[in-house]
């Protein structure tokens, strides 16, 4: 027996948040259903793939306790589709009935038993941090993290806390993103590499606010306004990053970061679909870009930057760099470069005092750039 | 054309010498390769064997009758062609002229290269020997045809050079052309050397042998005008796919993945052998009633690696395979050549692990190194389905 009233809004929304964590497709037909639990004067929802889980509440007038499993993406489309109001929720057994205005469905569900056991809350000493800043933090690396890698660990993003700062650092092999927030410490210190669902969730559910962060074991919990994401971490190793970001980069390329992206942009248009070679050209007083493809055609632009090493060519993936640039902040950025077959660093020229923001790039080898 | 100088590139024991690296044990003994049935002929036999008196060509039965202690063993004409290849890439590295006549022997025209013709045949045979541990013999001449009866006299491991004065004592059937009816035919005139074949003027042989006649006259006074012709380059390949059928139908991962292990370390080394790299790997299996399915992902970045390979195919089977199999495959396509390469932050991985399996493989042959996965539940097919003292097991 369950027997509820909610508003439409809150169910809807609360639908929205939890569905995200459905499996798109599963063999295991637990995971397509979203459970719902009453509690005191709420109604719980939960979904999961097994690997994340969302959990959020939503406030409810309870006549009868009780808990139900119901076909996720069914009850979503059919809230989605209510005329809004109240909603009322009654079901014995495993059917449930719906009534909103003159609409009314019945949903038959399972027992709760045969949805999978869920996360429990930590109760370690929570990291909290603004919202803000942490989505800010993982839209500008999570761009970098490897999808489909055979080294699973690249296939997430690492998160360091210390009692010095928030380290966040995805790469994908070939190019690097790394942040670092000194201003958010954790006492004894804390490594897991973040799986990218996890990262997606938190960007697009999060609103406003602060989120807490508990780390425990092999799991990791954000906890924001009344959801919650609990994210099975990625085993590492996690590769050295440390050891490749270069120190010895003495060419530097300061350039508008608008104008080299539209560059690039209009280089894409004659570079190899597969790989989007480009030639970058330095010289102290010119500057310029140029892909080639032989089905294409051929592409040119003089750029205009200040350049202050000796002449050097180096080729890049065009939509690397640009997917780097597009995630960097301020009008101009910086391209530190030793030699055409080294990474590259890229950082804005004016970098915010409350985080340390590079990215790493390594060149393509192309076959007329000479060995630097 | 007076001073032209040409180099014939011949191996020695080819067929049987690639054997031998692919199975070290297999040094040293008479080593016979030939087709799978008792019918057929030999293909190549090592030195060894040839002492026993194997010959290429001799029906297995009769190798088998004189030599039942030696080593039998079916052609792998794959090995072959991949060690061919690179043969031909260490040719092609010290002349663009370079004529591949089989799979085991090339013309080389070196007029007017700065060093001399026997520097470089002896540069040529150690770089080979050193590259892939197989011995060449090089024959130097002014022409093909002397080139060519240079290396076979200069054989097993040697160099040797031939001038139209030089070839007179060699037999008449040591000119190509010359083959046992022609020269049962000149030994019942009592001509069995080339200076004895030069006495018939050209009207005589005419009169003989038609018009090979004519052309015999000019070949055994060591004229020969044919110009070494260039191969041309292989048309890129579409994609590269192997496949493995199994012995009995199979259904779960732990039967299935090591041949796909297998398949996809063959798929990653003949794409970097071939200098190509693919964006689509695909998953092909066939069902018991013969049904043949597929499935394929996209990349993001092309790949000649064994590890990614295998990664996405065991995803892609994982999700196909429900019922049993008889056969898998898994292909690389959407090749593309490896002139431009997207170097790595992180060198250590597969990339350095492939260069030195690469390394060791060229050198020690095809059999010489595996991916553990493969060695386990998996009959190994590349090794020979018969071999040992004569009779077929």
């Amino acid at each position: 027996m369950i027997k509820l009233l909610v508003s439409h809004p809150d169910l809807l929304e609360g639908l929205n948040t939890v569905a995200t964590a459905l499996p798109p497709r599963t063999s295991l037909p637990s995971l397509t259903n979203i459970l719902l639990q009453t509690h005191e004067d709420r109604l719980d929802m939960a979904a999961t793939d097994l690997d994340t889980t969302v959990t959020t509440s939503i406030p409810a007038t309870i006549t009868t306790p009780g808990s139900i499993a119901l076909p996720g993406k069914k009850l979503h489309e059919i809230v989605k589709e209510l005329p809004g109001g109240d909603v009322h929720m009654s079901g014995t057994g495993n059917r449930v009935g719906m009534n909103c205005e003159k609409s009314s469905f019945t949903l038959s569900g399972s027992p709760t038993d045969s949805f999978p056991t869920l996360p429990g809350k930590s109760d370690e000493q929570p990291v909290v941090l603004p919202i803000e800043v942490l989505a800010d933090a993982i839209n500008r690396t999570s761009y970098a993290v490897a999808k489909d890698d055979y080294r699973p660990a690249l296939n997430g993003a690492l998160w360091k806390m210390d009692q010095e700062g928030f380290e966040m650092v995805a790469t994908d092999g070939h190019r690097l993103a790394r942040i670092f927030l000194p201003g958010i410490s954790h006492q004894s210190g804390v490594e897991a590499i973040i799986a990218p669902k996890a990262l997606r969730l938190l960007a697009r559910l999060a609103g406003e606010g602060e989120v807490e962060i508990c780390f425990q074991g092999s799991q990791v919990s954000f906890d924001f306004g009344s959801t919650t994401i609990f994210s099975r971490t990625i085993e590492g190793p996690y590769p050295p990053y440390e050891k490749v970001i270069p120190s010895g980069n003495d060419k530097g390329l300061l350039i508008d970061r608008d104008n080299l992206v539209a560059a690039l942009r209009r280089m894409r248009i004659i570079a190899n679909p597969a790989t989007h070679q480009v030639r970058l050209t330095l010289e102290k007083d010119n500057q310029s870009l140029e892909a080639e493809y032989a089905e294409a055609g051929e592409a040119h632009e003089k750029l205009e930057g200040e350049y202050d090493g000796e002449p050097l060519q180096i080729g890049f993936n065009g939509d690397f760099l640009r997917e780097i640039l597009r995630n960097m902040s301020g009008e101009r950025v910086l391209l530190k470069m030793k030699n055409s077959s080294t990474a590259v660093v890229i950082e804005e020229e004016e970098p915010d005092a409350s985080k340390e923001y590079i990215a790493l790039l390594m060149p393509v080898k192309l076959p007329s750039t000479d060995e630097g | 054309m007076a001073h032209r100088a040409v180099l014939h590139v011949d191996m020695d024991a080819y067929f049987a010498s690639v054997e031998v690296l692919a199975h070290p044990r297999w040094k040293g003994k008479p080593v016979v390769v030939a087709g799978p049935s008792l019918r057929s002929v030999v293909s190549a036999c090592s030195y060894e064997a040839k002492r026993l008196g194997v010959r290429s060509g001799m029906p297995l039965v009769r190798a088998m009758r004189m030599a039942p202690e030696a080593i039998y063993t079916q052609g792998h004409l794959h090995s072959y062609a991949s060690y061919t290849r690179r043969i031909l890439r260490i040719l092609v590295g010290f002349t663009p002229l370079v004529e591949p006549v089989s799979i085991d022997e090339a013309f080389l025209d070196v007029t007017g290269a700065p060093s001399s013709p026997e520097e470089l045949a002896g540069k040529i045979q150690a770089s080979v020997l050193s590259e892939t541990r197989l011995w060449a013999s090089v024959g130097m001449g002014p022409n093909k045809l002397l080139a060519k009866m240079a290396s076979r006299g200069a054989k097993p491991r040697g160099i040797g050079r031939l001038t139209p004065d030089t070839m007179v004592d060699l037999p008449v059937d040591s000119i190509w052309g010359v083959g046992e009816e022609t020269g049962k035919l000149f030994r019942r005139f009592g001509i069995r050397t080339i200076a004895d074949l030069r006495v018939l003027s050209r009207r005589q042989l005419r009169a003989l042998l038609g018009r090979s006649g004519e052309v015999l006259y000019f070949l055994c006074r060591g004229v020969d005008p044919s110009p070494v012709v260039p191969g041309e380059e292989a048309p890129p390949p579409l994609s590269i796919g192997n496949e493995y059928t199994f012995p009995h139908d199979v259904r779960r991962p732990a039967e299935y993945l090591p041949a796909l292990s297998l398949l996809a370390q063959k798929v990653a080394r003949r794409a970097r052998d071939k200098g190509f790299r693919g964006f689509t790997v695909t998953f092909r299996y066939r069902l018991r009633d013969l049904s043949c399915h597929s499935r394929r992902r996209q990349l993001p970045r092309a790949t000649d690696q064994r590890g990614k390979i295998f990664t996405v195919a065991a995803g892609l089977a994982r999700e196909a395979v429900g019922s049993p199999v008889r056969l898998v495959g898994v292909k690389l396509s959407d090749l593309v050549p490896e002139r431009a390469r997207q170097l790595e932050l992180f060198p250590g991985g597969g990339e350095r692990v492939s260069a030195v399996v690469d390394a060791i493989r060229r050198k020690y042959g095809e059999a010489s190194i595996t991916c553990g996965r493969t060695m386990v539940g998996l009959p190994d097919r590349s090794r020979i389905p018969y071999h040992g003292r004569g009779t077929p097991a």
